[in-house]
């Protein structure tokens, strides 16, 4: 059994998570890729909310990289050669890459300290290593199968259900792969990453117990700042207030709560992932509290019982709940505070791109060079923006994590822009 | 990948746009982002207590 909080940790990071009121461990194993590079900040002195926004803005920055050597790598396999000489930028591409990096909600929330960059990078770093796995050779093809599940266990680490999603679709397509040309390395990698991504979030079941420490003296034992410990002069405590000496310093003895790891399962952890999409609607209404744009509860009203009952429930609330995620808040609809109005002006231009993209993907898809990338980001899209509509229970944070979809959006946008229509590609 | 980045980093559309992406982030970062949690993301300031946690 694992002893979490040794005294090193503690002196380290001031608290243990399980005391974290309100949400616990969950959220904190769930947003690690954000936080854990947040409290080295912490720990040099930088306040915890700048810390969290440094880390945040770093994330998104990468991103747009990230999203420019996507867009590369996919005209470089579409290039006769393959060896690219210049980037092709026709205007209407420089405009989607002005609208990733500028778009001025997601600029906003890559700038706060928020999981929606990070959750974003390494999404896009997991399908931009993909694409580069088709391709490689060689060495440098062990290399990405090795680093490929580490970028998807961060994505998870960011935001779960996301990374899940993501996963599902990669593996689907992952396994088109195989079927057609016997190449099994996607399907293996983003199998990889998604175990990896399970013990990576997987929140431990532990077991709170007292030990007898030696803390130096004076012992200030507050909530930010915690006692000193020395670790070896705890072995000689017998009771409490015993005290001891070492060198020139003083300790008491004095109870410390500690936590051991009595079980951490990730099979238990995929498994609750997946029985999310049961309990939707109870996810909605816990969305919904206290949140000025909530939307409507639902008033479905089906008599069938168990898992059919929230499936037909769903469907027939999709056509309501879809439109809702993807362009709501919308002027002269939800006008409310400004936030809400600036967050409809913005979603005009949602409802352009998203049916310009929509529109595109399913007409050209089928002819198109990168078809079959094309119909990879459009069903992560689809399935994204389904499972978010039937979760989200307010429009503020429904239009928040709409940005997820960006980055697959905008790359739709600039694949099925090339004019060049030659052979179409297996994958 | 090398070339990928070497590509990116050719392109002084590209480079323009990560310098000025940087710096809007710098100026947003010490002149508009208020000290306390944004009310467009309240959840920051969770994150931000999270932050001084360890498991």
């Amino acid at each position: 059994m694992k002893v979490l909080t040794e005294p090193w940790q503690i002196i380290a990071n001031n608290l243990p998570v399980q005391e974290f009121p309100g949400y616990g461990p969950d959220l904190y194993n769930s947003a690690r890729t954000l936080i854990v590079p947040s409290s080295i900040f912490v720990r040099f002195g930088v306040s915890q909310l700048d810390s969290v926004r440094f880390v945040s803005s770093f994330y998104g920055i990468c991103a747009l990289l990230i999203f420019i050597m996507s867009v590369i790598a996919l005209q470089r396999r579409n290039s006769e050669t393959g060896n690219l000489k210049e980037v092709v930028l026709s205007n209407k591409n420089k405009l989607v890459f002005i609208l990733y990096a500028f778009l001025p909600s997601y600029f906003l929330w890559s700038n706060l300290g928020l999981r929606e960059s990070a959750s974003q990078l390494f999404l896009l770093a997991t399908f931009y290593l993909c694409v580069k796995l088709i391709d490689s050779h060689g060495f440098m093809r062990w290399i990405i199968i090795a680093f490929t599940p580490i970028v998807l266990m961060l994505a998870f680490g960011s935001r779960p259900e996301t990374a899940t999603l993501f996963s599902i679709c990669a593996l689907f397509f992952g396994f088109i792969i195989f079927w057609k040309v016997r190449n099994y390395s996607i399907a293996f990698v983003i199998f990889l990453g998604f175990a990896l991504g399970q013990v990576f979030t997987t929140t431990p079941t532990v077991r709170a117990s007292e030990v007898l420490i030696a803390a130096k003296v004076p012992v200030t034992e507050t909530k930010s700042v915690q006692p000193q410990i020395d670790s070896e002069l705890s072995k000689q405590c017998k009771h409490k207030n015993q005290h001891l000496a070492e060198k020139n310093d003083r300790f008491v003895c004095i109870f410390f709560k500690q936590y051991e790891v009595i079980d951490r399962n990730p099979f238990k952890k995929a498994k609750s992932q997946v029985l999310t999409t049961q309990i939707l609607e109870y996810k909605r209404n816990v969305n919904r509290v206290e949140a000025s744009s909530a939307l409507p509860e639902s008033s479905c009203t089906f008599n069938f019982t168990g898992v059919l009952q929230k499936f037909s429930c769903n469907i027939v609330e999709l056509p309501y709940r879809l439109p809702s995620f993807l362009i709501r808040p919308f002027p002269f609809i939800d006008s409310g505070s400004n936030s809400q109005n600036l967050a409809g002006y913005e979603n005009i231009l949602w409802l352009f791109l998203i049916s310009f993209g929509v529109l595109r993907a399913l007409r050209k898809a089928k002819f198109q060079e990168n078809g079959f990338i094309i119909a990879f980001l459009f069903s992560f899209l689809t399935c994204f923006a389904t499972a978010a509509a039937l979760y989200e229970g307010n429009l503020g944070t429904a239009f928040r994590h709409k940005s997820t979809i960006l980055w697959s959006l905008l790359l739709i946008l600039i694949l099925t822009n090339e004019s060049r229509v030659i052979r179409r590609r297996i994958y | 990948m090398k070339t990928d980045f070497r590509l990116a980093l050719s392109k002084p559309f590209f480079v323009g746009l990560l310098i000025s992406s940087a710096i809007l982030r710098l100026l947003f970062f010490y002149f508009f982002l208020p000290n306390k949690p944004s009310e467009f993301g309240p959840d920051e300031g969770t994150y931000g207590t999270l932050a001084n946690y360890s498991e």
